[in-house]
């Protein structure tokens, strides 16, 4: 349609053409909007306030181990007490929805309760102590519950109220009890944990006693105190060595047999030196006479005899030195003398005998003759000398030993580092389980004092300011508005309905859609000329539908009255909605 | 000349047949003219405005008149055909009604042409009882003086249209229909001649004789006639002159019957 300016006018003239699209439909929604506002069930609503009551004790001092705001906690329990079991089982005691029992399903029934239950937060501005930011904190929640029936809902809102209740102080305790529990478990674990470590360490330090890096330093200190022993041994040694050379050489120059002298001053001879003198007289006189001279047979008997008694003591190398001697003797001799000289001769002989008696001497016959030394000084040398070869045994063997000590302990400082790493883990791995265990048992302490607030209910806890009255005025439906509502929206079908054919007819109804059709307006508008005839026939259809509707109406009311709802009580509750 | 004495002139002329005159004051004598004066109850029943008092339905016609007098006499046309969108929109009546206020000029003389072969409705308006009419005419070489009917009205003389044709169209192109309406323009000078025509939507009879007429009058009904057939309409005609529209059963100021 082209840009029509209608007027005031023009609207008249189109409502009155169309009030029947008008009038139908706004008195058919204001009965229903009345019907509605009358006949809609009346609902109450009871509702408990309760307060979210702040710790006693000042959580400084106690900290609680309940930490969710009071918010979520709020919402936690909400979800528990709308949980089927709890639902069913109030519904079950105060006999809820008794008619909706009947035909609807439990799911349905449960959805309508949780729609009733209202769980509305009341919070307040207020400045976060910590951090001095404000913000908006839960300070208290209003619990509600609608029914059709006032002392039921007061009844459901008390059971939910209680319920809240008891449900956050067991979610409390629950929590403050479970955080204790965890804590000590903990702790038990960290203390057997603790123990198996220090078992281990003790174990290790001891199979590493002498590695540990605690006794490195003493380690060294003795490695330098055995350097400096051996050192010193080694000194010792020497000195002992040049004693024990010293000693020989003086024991050399001694005849560990040397005579004894009697008083007189002569020198006693034992039967040993008798059997020397003899052997050394033998071969002169062997020398000097036939050996069949009764002399020589007599020593010779007398040798014999001393040798059984004392074994011989032949010197191999005595005889041998007196041989080189008695032969460095004739070599003297031969430069002065002839051989043919008898004291040549003579010593001839004589080497010759002791030639033969080396040669003669077995071994076996005398070696096992031990001769007693009796010299005092060749004995007191000779226990020197001992006594000097013992010390030198002694010291190397202080030596060996020192030795072995300080390879020990350059092993076990090797080894030092290695040993020390694994020490080390332990020992950091012991501390920090220890440091690990002390803050779980002082938390333990602070969850078990926590717990014990909880316990005594000192906690933050949800305080009934307001318990549930059986509410005296229904909540819903707001009758007044329903109709209020109901008569706008009427009208404003109406019109729109109006509007709707306007827009949907598109025949002309006035001079100014030929002006806008057409660019002129018509020559001339001649008015309809009813005659008697079709006004007779209008009044007619007048008549016929005002009875129509009359009748309808009647029907109408009967039915309602007999389907819905008794007339009577109807227009009572129309006059007290009038009342309103 | 006075109005007082053409006054006097027009109420003392005898209804007789006297020759056309150009002078001033117009006293129509029909010498060949056949008159029927209809009932004046059958006229009020048919909404015929020479049957009711001088009030505000006159006036409204009066209104038509002058304002299409005017715009005609300004272009020097005479004939005028009158049609509508659809056959039930008063498209006759208006034409009756408005020949006869033309007839109510004194210094002129209207002729109406009843051209709706499809549905002629002039003659029952009037009630006339006429066996011969424009087909007649066309068909039968019949002679207009024959057919020509006074309906008692002065200076309005009414052509019916007869019996109903079946080639309306061809009928109302021919040369012999031109020819007439050539004829009955140019025989009187103060004489205007109105053609009602069938429906311009449904039939093409008004569309094909639309050029042989000086201007077309469109009647719209209120309430039936819808904005799209008034434009395709007024697409139609968009090569002949449209002299204007006439908004007919007005429910705004309804009059009722007396």
């Amino acid at each position: 349609m082209e840009t029509q300016v209608l007027d005031v006018k023009d609207y008249l003239k189109i409502v009155k053409k169309r009030r029947k699209y008008l009038i139908i439909p706004t008195v058919v929604l204001v009965l229903l909007s009345i019907i509605l506002a009358v006949a809609l069930p009346s609902v109450y609503r009871s509702t408990a306030t309760i307060l979210i009551e702040e710790q006693e004790i000042p959580s400084d001092l106690v900290k609680s181990t309940v930490t969710t705001f009071a918010d979520q906690r709020i919402q936690v329990i909400s979800q528990r007490i709308m949980s089927r079991a709890n639902l069913t089982d109030i519904i079950k005691k105060y006999d809820l929805y008794a008619d909706d029992r009947q035909t609807k399903t439990e799911e349905v029934i449960l959805e309508k309760m949780r729609e009733s239950i209202s769980v509305e937060n009341i919070s307040a501005d207020v400045i976060d102590p910590r951090r001095g930011v404000p913000t908006k904190a839960t300070i208290a929640f209003i619990l509600s519950f609608d029914d059709k029936s006032p002392n039921l809902a007061q009844k459901v809102a008390n059971e939910l109220t209680s319920l809240f209740l008891k449900e956050n102080i067991k979610s409390r305790t629950e929590s403050a009890e479970n955080a204790a529990l965890f804590l000590s478990e903990e702790a038990r674990r960290l203390k057997a944990k603790i123990q198996q470590l220090q078992a281990d360490l003790a174990g290790f330090k001891e199979k590493h006693l002498r590695q540990l890096p605690e006794v490195n330093q003493l380690n060294m200190q003795e490695l330098t105190a055995l350097n400096n022993q051996l050192l010193s041994l080694d000194s010792q040694e020497r000195s002992a060595q040049e004693r024990r050379f010293y000693l020989e050489g003086q024991l050399a120059q001694i005849d560990p047999n040397a005579m004894s002298v009697n008083a007189a001053g002569s020198r006693v001879f034992g039967m040993r030196d008798r059997l020397k003198e003899l052997q050394s007289q033998y071969p002169s006189m062997v020398a000097r006479y036939s050996d069949s001279h009764p002399d020589v047979v007599k020593t010779k008997r007398e040798i014999e005899s001393l040798q059984k008694e004392i074994g011989s003591n032949l010197d191999a190398n005595k005889i041998n030195a007196e041989v080189i001697d008695k032969k460095a003797q004739l070599a003297q001799m031969l430069k002065q003398y002839s051989e043919k000289h008898p004291d040549i001769q003579k010593l001839q002989k004589e080497i010759n005998a002791l030639q033969q008696t080396l040669v003669d001497s077995k071994p076996s016959e005398y070696a096992a003759v031990d001769l007693e030394p009796d010299n005092p000084a060749y004995i007191t040398l000779k226990a020197q000398l001992e006594g000097v070869n013992t010390d030198i045994k002694s010291l190397g063997f202080t030596r060996e030993e020192v030795k072995k000590k300080i390879n020990e302990l350059r092993n076990n400082l090797m080894q030092g580092p290695l040993v020390e790493k694994d020490y080390m883990d332990m020992v950091q791995e012991l501390n920090n389980t220890n440091q690990r265990y002390q803050e779980v048992s002082a938390r333990e302490m602070e969850a078990q004092i926590s717990q014990q607030l909880e316990l005594e209910k000192k906690g933050e806890r949800f305080t009934l300011i307001d318990p549930p009255q059986e509410p005296l005025q229904p909540v819903s439906p707001n009758r007044l508005a329903i109709l209020l509502l109901g008569v706008i929206l009427s009208v404003a079908c109406g019109i729109g309905s109006v509007m709707l054919v306007e827009v949907v007819d598109s025949s002309i109804h006035s001079e100014k859609n030929i002006l806008m059709i057409m660019g002129t307006a018509p020559l001339a508008t001649i008015p309809y000329l009813e005659s008697s005839a079709e006004r007779e026939q209008y009044r007619k259809r007048q008549q016929l539908i005002l009875i129509g509707a009359g009748v309808s109406a009647l029907i109408a009311a009967l039915l309602f009255h007999f389907l819905f709802m008794p007339l009577d009580v109807f227009w009572y509750k129309l006059l007290r909605v009038a009342g309103l | 000349m006075s109005s007082l004495e053409k006054f006097a002139e027009k109420s003392t002329a005898p209804i007789m047949p006297t020759s056309p005159s150009t002078q001033d004051g117009l006293s129509v004598a029909y010498k060949q003219t056949r008159v029927q004066t209809s009932e004046h109850a059958l006229l009020k029943e048919n909404r015929i405005i020479s049957a009711f008092p001088p009030g505000k339905w006159l006036e409204s016609f009066r209104m038509l008149r002058t304002r299409c007098l005017q715009s005609m006499d300004a272009m020097e046309w005479k004939t005028l055909a009158i049609t509508s969108t659809h056959s039930t929109s008063g498209n006759t009546l208006t034409a009756v009604n408005l020949a006869i206020s033309i007839a109510m000029e004194l210094d002129r003389t209207a002729l109406l042409v009843d051209a709706n072969f499809v549905d002629p409705g002039v003659g029952k308006l009037f009630g006339l009882s006429a066996q011969t009419g424009l087909g007649d005419y066309l068909l039968h070489d019949k002679e207009l003086s024959e057919i020509l009917i006074n309906p008692g009205i002065e200076r309005l003389v009414v052509l019916p249209a007869g019996k109903p044709l079946f080639n309306s169209t061809e009928m109302l192109h021919s040369p012999k229909m031109v020819r007439l309406v050539e004829e009955l323009k140019s025989r009187y000078p103060s004489r205007t001649i109105i053609f009602d025509m069938p429906p311009l939507l449904s039939h093409d009879d008004t569309l094909g004789f639309a050029p042989y007429v000086d201007c077309v009058l469109l009647v719209v009904e209120e309430g039936k006639t819808k904005t799209e057939e008034l434009k395709h309409a007024a697409g139609l005609l968009k090569d002949c002159n449209i002299l204007g529209t006439v908004f007919n059963k007005a429910t705004d100021k309804k009059i009722p019957f007396e």
